[in-house]
């Protein structure tokens, strides 16, 4: 009884995970510009890589796996967003290689109100 | 508040950020993909908090994963990040919300003396 | 019941394999080719993770670790690419205007 439910908990896991992977190919591919498309990659890849991992968790409660998924999943946590920052950065200068900084605009104000007092 | 516990708080945080900007991006792909409406995208500066270089890293790695922002650049000279966004009318209410849910955290654990 | 769901991962990866073919294909820039990349080994890690709770063995686990540390090193080393390109590209720009500006100082 108890194995079955986790079944079904791994199993709506892994679906979620496999949509969830569907779609960020799907706005790969229909998303306007370069930058655009690192949103979709790396916000909808990061939750279905860590949708499926956690499905196999579920799947297979065991020392062994859990502790390869964790790894796995920290990982994935710690690399995709920094290979994404990368790679945005390469886009920009790609497409626009003189960047003239001062005329992008300055969002939230000259300082931030968390700097802490000297 | 120990540090041991704010880094635990900025875990949390880490975790609810991730689960919510990805369906949120799945939210803005479907619509762009269905309707083929695209909002306007942009890029923009925020200045961020006196920090040491792993702090502006972590920063940049948070902001990366939350709704609608990437970060694109990060100039530790200027103090400044450009950041990516799919929709830049949400701007100003993008920053407020990184500077209120990522910035205290990561000032109490890496932040440094205004120079 | 989990082999359905392993069935289902199969094909969503293999279809989001092909789906970044595509986009690989038409470009524009090397920057989304590399993007599709990305997508490629995140897909990649789904496969790995359906073949062990396909076979039931731990190896293909390793396999997906060995994947996601290859592939970042991969993307850190394309995107360093794709930047250098652009700063040749951007200085020779530069090295042409100044010649051109010279050759029009000579003739008057």
């Amino acid at each position: 009884m108890n194995g079955s439910i986790m079944e079904a908990v791994a199993l709506s896991f892994l679906v979620l995970g496999a949509a969830s992977l569907l779609i960020a190919a799907w706005g790969v591919l229909a998303l306007p510009d370069a930058l655009a498309r690192q949103h979709a990659a790396t916000k909808a890849g990061t939750l279905a890589a860590s949708l499926v991992t956690l499905g196999a968790m579920a799947g297979m409660v065991d020392t062994d796996w859990w502790v390869r998924l964790v790894v796995i999943l920290v990982l994935l946590f710690a690399t995709l967003p920094v290979s994404s920052h990368m790679l945005a950065r390469a886009a920009l200068r790609e497409q626009d290689p003189d960047e003239h900084i001062d005329e992008i605009p300055l969002a939230g104000g000259e300082r931030s109100p968390n700097a802490r007092k000297g | 508040m120990s540090k041991a516990f704010t880094a635990f708080v900025l875990l949390l945080i880490f975790l609810k950020a991730v689960v919510i900007s990805g369906l949120q991006t799945i939210r803005i792909i479907v619509v762009t993909g269905l309707t083929g409406r695209r909002p306007q995208a942009g890029i923009v500066r925020m200045r961020f908090a006196p920090m040491t270089e792993n702090g502006a890293t972590l920063l940049g790695c948070l902001i990366s994963l939350t709704p609608g922002t990437t970060t694109v650049d990060i100039d530790m000279e200027r103090g400044e990040m450009l950041l990516h966004l799919l929709d830049v009318a949400g701007a100003e209410e993008a920053v407020a919300g990184i500077r209120a849910d990522f910035e205290p955290s990561i000032v109490r654990l890496f932040g440094t003396e205004e120079r | 019941m989990i082999a359905a769901g392993v069935l289902i991962l199969t094909v969503a990866a293999l279809v989001v394999a092909a789906l970044g073919v595509i986009r690989i294909v038409k470009g524009p820039t090397s920057a989304d080719r590399v993007l599709a990349l990305d997508l490629f080994l995140t897909a990649a890690v789904a496969l790995a993770v359906a073949a062990a709770l396909g076979t039931g063995r731990t190896v293909f686990l390793d396999v997906a670790i060995g994947l996601a540390l290859l592939g970042f090193v991969g993307t850190i080393g394309w995107a360093r690419l794709i930047d250098r390109a652009a700063l040749k590209r951007q200085q020779a720009d530069d090295d042409a205007r100044a010649r051109q500006g010279s050759r029009q100082e000579a003739r008057r």
